[in-house]
């Protein structure tokens, strides 16, 4: 299993970018249900980690900050679903 | 991490995935843009079938395309303030190959081998089917858009009199229709 995805909101979060192209901090938050500071911290883990790829920008001279799931992210989770299914039969 | 721990966060995954946003953000005005030059091109002819004295093609198609090509440019590098959703990008693709495949079809075998208004006739036909594909997975607006334009190309080659003017009107139905539908809806185009 992947040790960055064994925290519930970072996996939801890569769950959660697996169906999106972009999804915004808001949209995350909104998601995943998670403070501004808990997410930020587990966003940040995961951009360290190379699983999501962080773009800032302005959006009517707002700013914005949106999230897209690298590579890296999407074979990370499915390995980890794939270790979650083997635990799970493992143990029946 | 025990056996029910591992179940929760299957769950987890699993009702992310299944309620994934399925919603499309495609800017109206290139609806409306495209929409109006077909429209252009389509009435231009018709009216010309008519009887009625307008400018040859030559004269306004280039510049036509062109301007809808700068605006199309313009509205899609303008930043979204929503998510872009795959079905955004899949739209994206859709649209962007039938445009390239019927353009590379119109430059090449138009006047050689497909007539005027076949080419015409297929332009409807190739739109419609992209219009049915992205409407089919994320917008009832666009299937009956896609519909609107299907039915106008079954209807035209039996109102020959009215070949374009049905064209027109599948366009309009088509695309000006369901763009200004979005726009009003966005609240800012």
């Amino acid at each position: 299993m992947d040790d960055l995805l064994l925290s519930r909101v970072r996996l939801a979060v890569i769950a959660e970018l697996v169906t999106a192209e972009w999804a915004t901090f808001t949209d995350l938050q909104r998601s995943v249900k998670a403070t501004n500071g808990n997410l930020s911290a587990h966003l940040g883990k995961l951009v360290d980690g190379g699983y999501v790829t962080e773009q800032k920008r302005f959006v009517r001279r707002r700013p914005q900050t949106r999230y897209r799931l690298a590579e890296a992210g999407r074979a990370a989770l499915l390995r980890h679903v794939a270790g979650l299914q083997a635990l799970i039969e493992s143990q029946a | 991490m025990d056996k029910s721990t591992a179940r929760d966060d299957l769950a987890v995954v699993d009702r992310i995935l299944r309620t994934a946003d399925r919603t499309l953000h495609i800017p109206p005005l290139i609806l409306i843009t495209w929409g109006m030059v077909a429209v252009i091109i389509n009435g231009v002819h018709q009216a010309r079938d008519s009887g009625l004295t307008v400018p040859p093609d030559q004269f306004f198609h280039v510049p036509l395309i062109l301007a809808a090509i700068g605006l199309t440019v313009w509205a899609g590098s303008r930043p979204a303030a929503q998510r872009e959703t795959l079905v955004d990008s899949h739209a994206g693709v859709t649209f962007g190959v039938t445009f390239a495949v019927l353009l590379i079809l119109n430059v090449t075998a138009q006047n050689t081998v497909i007539p005027v208004g076949a080419m015409s006739l297929v332009w409807v036909a190739g739109f419609s089917i992209a219009l049915l594909i992205v409407g089919l997975q994320s917008s009832r607006l666009l299937l009956a858009g896609g519909i609107a334009m299907l039915a106008a190309c079954v209807i035209a080659p039996f109102v020959q009199t009215w070949f374009d003017g049905m064209l027109t009107a599948g366009w309009f139905a088509g695309f000006v229709v369901p763009g200004i539908v979005l726009w009003r809806r966005s609240g800012d185009g």
